[in-house]
Protein backbone atom coordinates (compact mmCIF):
# COMPACT_ATOMS: atom_id res chain seq x y z
CA UNK A 1 0.00 0.00 0.00
CA UNK A 2 3.17 2.48 0.73
CA UNK A 3 4.40 1.33 -3.03
CA UNK A 4 0.77 2.51 -3.85
CA UNK A 5 0.51 5.68 -2.70
CA UNK A 6 3.88 6.92 -3.56
CA UNK A 7 3.08 6.32 -7.46
CA UNK A 8 -0.25 8.31 -6.55
CA UNK A 9 1.32 11.06 -4.89
CA UNK A 10 4.30 11.02 -8.07
CA UNK A 11 1.29 11.13 -10.37
CA UNK A 12 -0.46 14.01 -8.22
CA UNK A 13 2.49 15.89 -8.52
CA UNK A 14 2.84 15.97 -4.02
CA UNK A 15 6.28 14.61 -3.87
CA UNK A 16 8.69 17.02 -2.89
CA UNK A 17 11.45 17.58 -5.72
CA UNK A 18 13.91 15.59 -3.55
CA UNK A 19 11.57 12.67 -3.40
CA UNK A 20 10.40 13.29 -6.87
CA UNK A 21 13.97 12.79 -7.93
CA UNK A 22 14.72 9.75 -6.23
CA UNK A 23 11.51 8.21 -7.64
CA UNK A 24 12.59 9.02 -11.26
CA UNK A 25 15.89 7.81 -11.04
CA UNK A 26 14.24 4.28 -9.73
CA UNK A 27 11.64 4.63 -11.97
CA UNK A 28 13.58 4.99 -15.03
CA UNK A 29 15.26 1.60 -14.07
CA UNK A 30 12.90 -0.85 -12.77
CA UNK A 31 10.19 -2.00 -15.16
CA UNK A 32 7.71 -3.43 -12.93
CA UNK A 33 7.36 0.18 -10.89
CA UNK A 34 7.01 1.89 -15.07
CA UNK A 35 4.07 -0.91 -15.24
CA UNK A 36 2.73 -0.49 -12.28
CA UNK A 37 3.05 3.25 -12.60
CA UNK A 38 1.30 3.23 -16.31
CA UNK A 39 -1.59 1.15 -14.66
CA UNK A 40 -2.37 3.60 -11.82
CA UNK A 41 -2.33 6.60 -14.04
CA UNK A 42 -4.97 4.84 -16.15
CA UNK A 43 -7.13 3.72 -13.21
CA UNK A 44 -6.59 7.53 -12.02
CA UNK A 45 -7.60 8.66 -15.74
CA UNK A 46 -10.08 6.21 -16.26
CA UNK A 47 -12.07 6.29 -13.34
CA UNK A 48 -12.35 10.05 -13.66
CA UNK A 49 -13.60 9.97 -17.64
CA UNK A 50 -16.24 6.71 -16.35
CA UNK A 51 -17.70 9.22 -14.11
CA UNK A 52 -17.29 12.40 -16.35
CA UNK A 53 -19.44 10.24 -19.53
CA UNK A 54 -21.86 9.00 -16.44
CA UNK A 55 -22.80 12.85 -16.14
CA UNK A 56 -22.76 13.86 -19.06
CA UNK A 57 -25.14 10.88 -19.99
CA UNK A 58 -27.17 12.06 -16.64
CA UNK A 59 -27.20 15.74 -18.63
CA UNK A 60 -28.60 14.36 -21.99
CA UNK A 61 -31.65 12.95 -19.66
CA UNK A 62 -31.97 16.39 -18.30
CA UNK A 63 -32.02 17.33 -21.60
CA UNK A 64 -34.82 15.23 -22.93
CA UNK A 65 -36.70 16.47 -19.82
CA UNK A 66 -36.24 20.11 -21.14
CA UNK A 67 -37.12 19.25 -24.11
CA UNK A 68 -40.57 18.04 -23.29
CA UNK A 69 -41.04 21.01 -21.26
CA UNK A 70 -40.10 23.02 -24.59
CA UNK A 71 -43.07 21.01 -26.76
CA UNK A 72 -45.16 21.42 -23.48
CA UNK A 73 -44.57 25.05 -23.96
CA UNK A 74 -45.34 25.27 -27.28
CA UNK A 75 -48.09 23.07 -27.06
CA UNK A 76 -49.55 25.67 -24.84
CA UNK A 77 -48.85 28.86 -26.59
CA UNK A 78 -50.43 26.93 -29.95
CA UNK A 79 -53.94 26.92 -27.78
CA UNK A 80 -53.36 30.17 -26.18
CA UNK A 81 -52.81 31.78 -29.54
CA UNK A 82 -55.82 29.97 -31.22
CA UNK A 83 -57.76 30.65 -28.33
CA UNK A 84 -57.10 34.70 -29.37
CA UNK A 85 -58.23 33.91 -32.72
CA UNK A 86 -61.03 32.79 -31.61
CA UNK A 87 -61.35 35.98 -29.09
CA UNK A 88 -60.97 38.25 -32.14
CA UNK A 89 -63.37 36.31 -34.03
CA UNK A 90 -65.85 36.51 -31.58
CA UNK A 91 -64.47 40.49 -31.02
CA UNK A 92 -65.18 40.92 -34.90
CA UNK A 93 -68.47 39.46 -35.01
CA UNK A 94 -69.83 41.66 -31.85
CA UNK A 95 -69.76 44.80 -34.24
CA UNK A 96 -70.75 42.80 -37.47
CA UNK A 97 -73.09 40.67 -36.54
CA UNK A 98 -76.10 41.98 -34.42
CA UNK A 99 -77.55 38.34 -33.28
CA UNK A 100 -76.90 37.53 -30.20
CA UNK A 101 -77.55 33.64 -30.99
CA UNK A 102 -74.07 33.07 -33.38
CA UNK A 103 -71.90 34.98 -30.99
CA UNK A 104 -72.84 32.44 -28.13
CA UNK A 105 -72.16 29.49 -30.19
CA UNK A 106 -68.66 31.13 -30.85
CA UNK A 107 -68.01 31.79 -27.33
CA UNK A 108 -68.95 28.21 -26.26
CA UNK A 109 -66.90 27.19 -29.27
CA UNK A 110 -64.12 28.72 -28.28
CA UNK A 111 -63.88 27.59 -24.60
CA UNK A 112 -65.53 24.32 -25.06
CA UNK A 113 -62.81 21.63 -24.97
CA UNK A 114 -63.30 17.51 -24.60
CA UNK A 115 -62.44 16.74 -21.31
CA UNK A 116 -60.27 13.58 -20.42
CA UNK A 117 -60.98 10.63 -18.97
CA UNK A 118 -59.14 10.48 -15.53
CA UNK A 119 -61.49 8.08 -13.83
CA UNK A 120 -60.22 4.60 -15.10
CA UNK A 121 -56.35 3.81 -16.87
CA UNK A 122 -57.06 0.48 -17.31
CA UNK A 123 -54.74 -2.14 -19.20
CA UNK A 124 -55.92 -1.91 -22.55
CA UNK A 125 -54.98 -5.70 -23.26
CA UNK A 126 -56.96 -7.23 -20.81
CA UNK A 127 -60.38 -6.16 -22.42
CA UNK A 128 -61.81 -9.18 -21.08
CA UNK A 129 -61.21 -8.49 -16.95
CA UNK A 130 -62.70 -4.61 -17.51
CA UNK A 131 -65.85 -4.36 -15.23
CA UNK A 132 -68.69 -2.74 -17.69
CA UNK A 133 -67.70 0.52 -14.96
CA UNK A 134 -64.27 0.62 -16.99
CA UNK A 135 -65.76 -0.51 -20.30
CA UNK A 136 -68.14 2.93 -20.48
CA UNK A 137 -65.41 4.92 -19.53
CA UNK A 138 -63.11 3.30 -22.38
CA UNK A 139 -65.73 3.74 -24.83
CA UNK A 140 -65.31 7.92 -23.26
CA UNK A 141 -62.25 7.47 -24.21
CA UNK A 142 -62.78 6.36 -27.58
CA UNK A 143 -65.24 9.19 -28.30
CA UNK A 144 -68.03 6.27 -28.55
CA UNK A 145 -70.59 8.33 -26.64
CA UNK A 146 -73.45 6.82 -27.53
CA UNK A 147 -71.93 3.37 -25.89
CA UNK A 148 -71.07 5.12 -23.06
CA UNK A 149 -74.10 6.66 -22.26
CA UNK A 150 -76.04 3.12 -22.63
CA UNK A 151 -73.17 1.64 -20.51
CA UNK A 152 -74.01 4.56 -17.52
CA UNK A 153 -77.61 3.74 -18.30
CA UNK A 154 -77.37 0.11 -17.08
CA UNK A 155 -75.26 0.48 -13.82
CA UNK A 156 -76.45 -0.02 -10.58
CA UNK A 157 -73.91 3.15 -9.23
CA UNK A 158 -76.03 6.10 -10.81
CA UNK A 159 -74.96 8.35 -7.96
CA UNK A 160 -71.70 8.27 -8.15
CA UNK A 161 -70.71 11.51 -9.13
CA UNK A 162 -67.86 10.87 -11.19
CA UNK A 163 -70.43 9.00 -13.67
CA UNK A 164 -72.90 11.48 -13.45
CA UNK A 165 -70.03 14.02 -14.59
CA UNK A 166 -68.68 11.82 -17.65
CA UNK A 167 -72.71 10.83 -18.38
CA UNK A 168 -73.37 14.55 -18.94
CA UNK A 169 -69.65 15.02 -20.82
CA UNK A 170 -71.06 12.33 -23.04
CA UNK A 171 -74.61 14.38 -23.55
CA UNK A 172 -72.84 17.48 -24.47
CA UNK A 173 -70.44 15.70 -26.93
CA UNK A 174 -73.93 14.50 -28.50
CA UNK A 175 -74.90 17.85 -28.65
CA UNK A 176 -78.11 16.55 -25.96
CA UNK A 177 -77.75 19.90 -23.95
CA UNK A 178 -80.64 19.75 -21.49
CA UNK A 179 -79.89 16.47 -20.60
CA UNK A 180 -76.16 16.95 -20.10
CA UNK A 181 -77.33 19.69 -17.89
CA UNK A 182 -79.44 17.24 -15.32
CA UNK A 183 -76.32 15.08 -15.08
CA UNK A 184 -73.89 17.72 -14.39
CA UNK A 185 -75.77 19.46 -12.41
CA UNK A 186 -76.16 16.37 -10.06
CA UNK A 187 -73.01 15.41 -10.16
CA UNK A 188 -71.84 19.68 -8.89
CA UNK A 189 -74.89 19.36 -6.10
CA UNK A 190 -72.89 16.05 -4.72
CA UNK A 191 -70.72 16.41 -1.39
CA UNK A 192 -67.44 18.03 -3.05
CA UNK A 193 -65.52 15.67 -5.04
CA UNK A 194 -62.60 16.03 -7.54
CA UNK A 195 -65.07 16.89 -10.57
CA UNK A 196 -67.03 19.48 -9.46
CA UNK A 197 -65.71 22.60 -11.02
CA UNK A 198 -65.52 20.77 -13.96
CA UNK A 199 -69.18 20.08 -13.41
CA UNK A 200 -70.11 23.13 -12.87
CA UNK A 201 -67.80 24.57 -15.35
CA UNK A 202 -69.45 22.34 -18.32
CA UNK A 203 -72.91 22.97 -17.34
CA UNK A 204 -72.10 26.65 -17.61
CA UNK A 205 -71.53 26.09 -21.11
CA UNK A 206 -74.45 24.07 -21.41
CA UNK A 207 -76.68 26.80 -20.56
CA UNK A 208 -74.65 29.10 -22.43
CA UNK A 209 -75.19 27.08 -25.37
CA UNK A 210 -78.74 26.96 -24.66
CA UNK A 211 -78.43 30.70 -24.50
CA UNK A 212 -80.25 30.66 -21.11
CA UNK A 213 -77.79 33.26 -19.75
CA UNK A 214 -79.21 34.04 -16.49
CA UNK A 215 -78.05 30.92 -15.37
CA UNK A 216 -75.50 30.49 -17.37
CA UNK A 217 -74.29 33.81 -15.59
CA UNK A 218 -74.44 32.62 -11.90
CA UNK A 219 -72.32 29.15 -12.54
CA UNK A 220 -69.50 31.77 -14.06
CA UNK A 221 -70.36 33.82 -10.85
CA UNK A 222 -70.29 31.02 -8.70
CA UNK A 223 -66.59 29.50 -10.80
CA UNK A 224 -65.01 33.01 -9.44
CA UNK A 225 -66.40 32.81 -6.23
CA UNK A 226 -64.80 29.60 -5.18
CA UNK A 227 -61.65 30.69 -6.52
CA UNK A 228 -62.04 27.83 -9.21
CA UNK A 229 -59.52 26.90 -11.77
CA UNK A 230 -62.06 28.08 -13.93
CA UNK A 231 -62.26 31.46 -12.73
CA UNK A 232 -60.24 33.57 -15.41
CA UNK A 233 -61.96 31.68 -18.49
CA UNK A 234 -65.37 32.15 -16.69
CA UNK A 235 -64.72 36.38 -16.01
CA UNK A 236 -63.74 36.75 -19.82
CA UNK A 237 -67.35 34.47 -21.04
CA UNK A 238 -69.14 36.98 -17.97
CA UNK A 239 -67.02 40.01 -19.47
CA UNK A 240 -68.06 39.01 -23.45
CA UNK A 241 -71.78 38.44 -22.15
CA UNK A 242 -72.17 41.93 -20.59
CA UNK A 243 -70.78 43.38 -24.05
CA UNK A 244 -73.30 40.92 -26.15
CA UNK A 245 -76.00 42.50 -23.72
CA UNK A 246 -75.04 45.77 -24.08
CA UNK B 1 -24.38 34.37 -1.87
CA UNK B 2 -25.81 32.27 0.96
CA UNK B 3 -28.43 30.84 -1.84
CA UNK B 4 -25.16 29.98 -4.32
CA UNK B 5 -23.39 28.05 -1.07
CA UNK B 6 -26.56 26.72 -0.03
CA UNK B 7 -27.19 24.89 -3.53
CA UNK B 8 -22.92 24.05 -3.42
CA UNK B 9 -22.95 22.09 -0.33
CA UNK B 10 -26.23 20.10 -0.90
CA UNK B 11 -24.11 19.04 -4.56
CA UNK B 12 -21.36 17.93 -2.73
CA UNK B 13 -23.67 16.33 0.11
CA UNK B 14 -24.40 14.01 -3.40
CA UNK B 15 -28.23 15.91 -3.28
CA UNK B 16 -28.52 15.53 -7.91
CA UNK B 17 -31.70 16.74 -7.89
CA UNK B 18 -30.46 20.48 -6.54
CA UNK B 19 -27.61 20.52 -9.44
CA UNK B 20 -30.35 19.09 -11.63
CA UNK B 21 -32.67 22.75 -10.84
CA UNK B 22 -30.22 24.81 -11.55
CA UNK B 23 -28.96 23.22 -14.75
CA UNK B 24 -32.77 23.38 -16.25
CA UNK B 25 -33.26 26.55 -14.71
CA UNK B 26 -30.42 27.89 -16.43
CA UNK B 27 -30.28 25.98 -19.74
CA UNK B 28 -32.32 28.28 -21.61
CA UNK B 29 -30.93 31.64 -20.61
CA UNK B 30 -27.43 30.33 -21.60
CA UNK B 31 -28.38 28.71 -24.69
CA UNK B 32 -29.88 31.76 -25.91
CA UNK B 33 -26.81 33.93 -24.79
CA UNK B 34 -24.84 31.54 -26.30
CA UNK B 35 -26.61 31.34 -29.79
CA UNK B 36 -26.72 35.36 -29.86
CA UNK B 37 -22.90 35.67 -29.35
CA UNK B 38 -21.01 32.92 -30.22
CA UNK B 39 -22.55 29.90 -31.81
CA UNK B 40 -25.13 29.62 -34.21
CA UNK B 41 -26.30 25.81 -34.10
CA UNK B 42 -28.70 24.52 -31.22
CA UNK B 43 -26.81 21.26 -30.40
CA UNK B 44 -23.39 23.71 -30.58
CA UNK B 45 -24.92 25.61 -27.86
CA UNK B 46 -26.02 22.78 -25.60
CA UNK B 47 -22.98 20.82 -26.14
CA UNK B 48 -20.78 24.04 -24.49
CA UNK B 49 -23.50 24.42 -21.67
CA UNK B 50 -23.23 20.42 -21.19
CA UNK B 51 -19.18 20.77 -21.14
CA UNK B 52 -19.35 23.89 -18.53
CA UNK B 53 -21.91 22.58 -16.19
CA UNK B 54 -19.28 19.70 -15.80
CA UNK B 55 -16.37 21.81 -15.13
CA UNK B 56 -18.71 23.48 -12.53
CA UNK B 57 -20.00 20.07 -10.98
CA UNK B 58 -16.76 18.71 -10.57
CA UNK B 59 -15.35 22.12 -9.61
CA UNK B 60 -18.06 22.20 -6.75
CA UNK B 61 -17.36 18.42 -6.04
CA UNK B 62 -13.24 18.93 -5.61
CA UNK B 63 -14.23 21.76 -3.23
CA UNK B 64 -12.79 24.08 -5.63
CA UNK B 65 -15.96 26.45 -5.23
CA UNK B 66 -16.07 26.17 -1.41
CA UNK B 67 -15.06 30.03 -1.39
CA UNK B 68 -17.24 31.44 -4.34
CA UNK B 69 -17.82 34.99 -3.98
CA UNK B 70 -19.43 35.70 -7.21
CA UNK B 71 -23.00 33.98 -8.39
CA UNK B 72 -23.12 30.62 -9.22
CA UNK B 73 -24.87 31.45 -12.44
CA UNK B 74 -22.13 33.93 -13.38
CA UNK B 75 -19.74 31.39 -12.78
CA UNK B 76 -20.86 29.17 -15.69
CA UNK B 77 -21.09 31.94 -18.18
CA UNK B 78 -17.59 32.89 -17.27
CA UNK B 79 -16.39 28.76 -17.53
CA UNK B 80 -18.06 29.33 -20.84
CA UNK B 81 -16.43 32.17 -22.37
CA UNK B 82 -13.02 30.86 -20.96
CA UNK B 83 -13.71 27.66 -22.93
CA UNK B 84 -14.79 29.52 -26.25
CA UNK B 85 -11.54 31.82 -25.41
CA UNK B 86 -9.47 29.01 -24.69
CA UNK B 87 -10.87 26.79 -28.44
CA UNK B 88 -9.84 30.10 -30.66
CA UNK B 89 -6.60 30.60 -29.08
CA UNK B 90 -5.94 27.30 -29.96
CA UNK B 91 -7.29 27.42 -33.53
CA UNK B 92 -5.29 30.86 -33.84
CA UNK B 93 -1.97 28.97 -32.62
CA UNK B 94 -2.32 25.93 -34.99
CA UNK B 95 -3.07 28.15 -37.70
CA UNK B 96 0.00 30.04 -37.23
CA UNK B 97 2.30 27.25 -36.66
CA UNK B 98 1.08 24.51 -38.32
CA UNK B 99 4.12 23.89 -40.35
CA UNK B 100 6.31 23.59 -36.87
CA UNK B 101 3.62 21.23 -35.03
CA UNK B 102 3.19 18.77 -37.96
CA UNK B 103 6.81 17.80 -37.43
CA UNK B 104 6.89 18.25 -33.63
CA UNK B 105 3.91 15.82 -34.02
CA UNK B 106 5.45 13.70 -36.34
CA UNK B 107 8.68 13.43 -33.59
CA UNK B 108 6.16 12.54 -30.77
CA UNK B 109 4.56 9.88 -32.55
CA UNK B 110 7.73 8.25 -33.19
CA UNK B 111 8.85 8.24 -30.23
CA UNK B 112 5.81 7.40 -27.68
CA UNK B 113 3.37 6.10 -30.33
CA UNK B 114 3.11 2.65 -28.32
CA UNK B 115 3.61 3.82 -25.52
CA UNK B 116 0.32 6.19 -25.31
CA UNK B 117 -1.80 3.63 -27.48
CA UNK B 118 -1.15 1.32 -24.80
CA UNK B 119 -2.37 3.94 -22.51
CA UNK B 120 -4.94 5.16 -24.06
CA UNK B 121 -5.80 1.73 -24.37
CA UNK B 122 -5.44 0.84 -20.46
CA UNK B 123 -7.48 3.63 -19.68
CA UNK B 124 -10.80 2.19 -22.12
CA UNK B 125 -10.28 -1.08 -20.20
CA UNK B 126 -10.39 0.75 -16.81
CA UNK B 127 -14.03 2.37 -17.79
CA UNK B 128 -15.22 -1.02 -19.37
CA UNK B 129 -14.00 -3.03 -16.07
CA UNK B 130 -15.35 -0.17 -13.59
CA UNK B 131 -19.12 -0.90 -13.58
CA UNK B 132 -18.29 -4.59 -12.85
CA UNK B 133 -16.76 -3.25 -9.49
CA UNK B 134 -19.29 -3.81 -6.25
CA UNK B 135 -20.99 -0.32 -5.84
CA UNK B 136 -19.08 0.13 -2.80
CA UNK B 137 -15.69 0.04 -4.50
CA UNK B 138 -17.13 2.66 -7.25
CA UNK B 139 -18.36 4.84 -4.93
CA UNK B 140 -14.82 4.84 -2.86
CA UNK B 141 -13.10 5.32 -6.10
CA UNK B 142 -15.35 8.02 -7.33
CA UNK B 143 -14.60 10.05 -4.28
CA UNK B 144 -10.81 9.35 -4.58
CA UNK B 145 -10.36 10.16 -8.30
CA UNK B 146 -13.19 12.25 -9.62
CA UNK B 147 -14.76 13.83 -6.46
CA UNK B 148 -10.38 14.30 -5.92
CA UNK B 149 -11.35 13.81 -2.22
CA UNK B 150 -8.75 12.86 0.82
CA UNK B 151 -9.01 9.88 2.77
CA UNK B 152 -9.75 12.27 5.83
CA UNK B 153 -12.60 14.01 3.97
CA UNK B 154 -14.27 10.45 2.67
CA UNK B 155 -14.09 9.18 6.58
CA UNK B 156 -15.89 12.09 8.00
CA UNK B 157 -18.69 11.42 4.75
CA UNK B 158 -18.49 7.94 5.21
CA UNK B 159 -19.07 8.53 9.12
CA UNK B 160 -15.67 6.50 9.94
CA UNK B 161 -13.94 7.10 12.65
CA UNK B 162 -10.22 6.38 11.12
CA UNK B 163 -9.11 7.28 7.82
CA UNK B 164 -7.13 4.35 7.73
CA UNK B 165 -10.05 2.47 7.02
CA UNK B 166 -10.70 4.27 3.83
CA UNK B 167 -7.13 3.71 2.49
CA UNK B 168 -7.04 0.07 3.51
CA UNK B 169 -11.18 -0.31 1.27
CA UNK B 170 -9.47 2.05 -1.57
CA UNK B 171 -6.48 -0.68 -1.69
CA UNK B 172 -8.60 -3.44 -2.11
CA UNK B 173 -10.89 -2.04 -4.53
CA UNK B 174 -7.53 -0.96 -6.52
CA UNK B 175 -6.41 -4.87 -6.06
CA UNK B 176 -9.59 -6.21 -7.28
CA UNK B 177 -10.12 -3.54 -10.27
CA UNK B 178 -6.12 -4.49 -11.49
CA UNK B 179 -7.37 -8.09 -11.11
CA UNK B 180 -10.06 -7.39 -13.46
CA UNK B 181 -8.05 -5.71 -15.63
CA UNK B 182 -5.49 -8.32 -16.16
CA UNK B 183 -8.14 -10.79 -17.03
CA UNK B 184 -9.16 -9.05 -19.13
CA UNK B 185 -5.96 -7.96 -21.08
CA UNK B 186 -5.19 -11.99 -21.10
CA UNK B 187 -8.26 -12.29 -22.76
CA UNK B 188 -7.97 -9.70 -25.50
CA UNK B 189 -4.63 -11.32 -26.34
Amino acid sequence: MEQEERIEEYLKGNLSPLKKVAFEKELATNPNLQRNVEEQRAVMVGVKEYFQEQTLKHFQTLEEQANKQKKYNTTTLIKWSSLLVAASVLFFLWFKNPFQGTSNAILYASYYTTYPNYVDNIERNDSSAQTAYQTAFFAYEQQNYQQAIQIFESLDSKQDPALQFYWGLSLLELEQYTEAILHLEQAYKAPKHRYSDNALWYQALGYLKLEEYKKAKIAFQQLIKDQSTYRVKAADILEALEKLNS
Amino acid sequence: MIKNQAIIQQIKQGNTASFDAFYLSLRPKFIHWVRKHYLKKETEAIELFQQSMLVVYENILTGKLDTLSSNLETYVFGVAKNSIRNANRTLIIKEKHQEKLTQHYQLLSLDHSSDNDRQKQLIQLVKQVLPQLKAGCQDILKRFYFEEKKAKTIAQELGLSNEQVVRTQKSRCLKYLKQLLAEQSTEMK
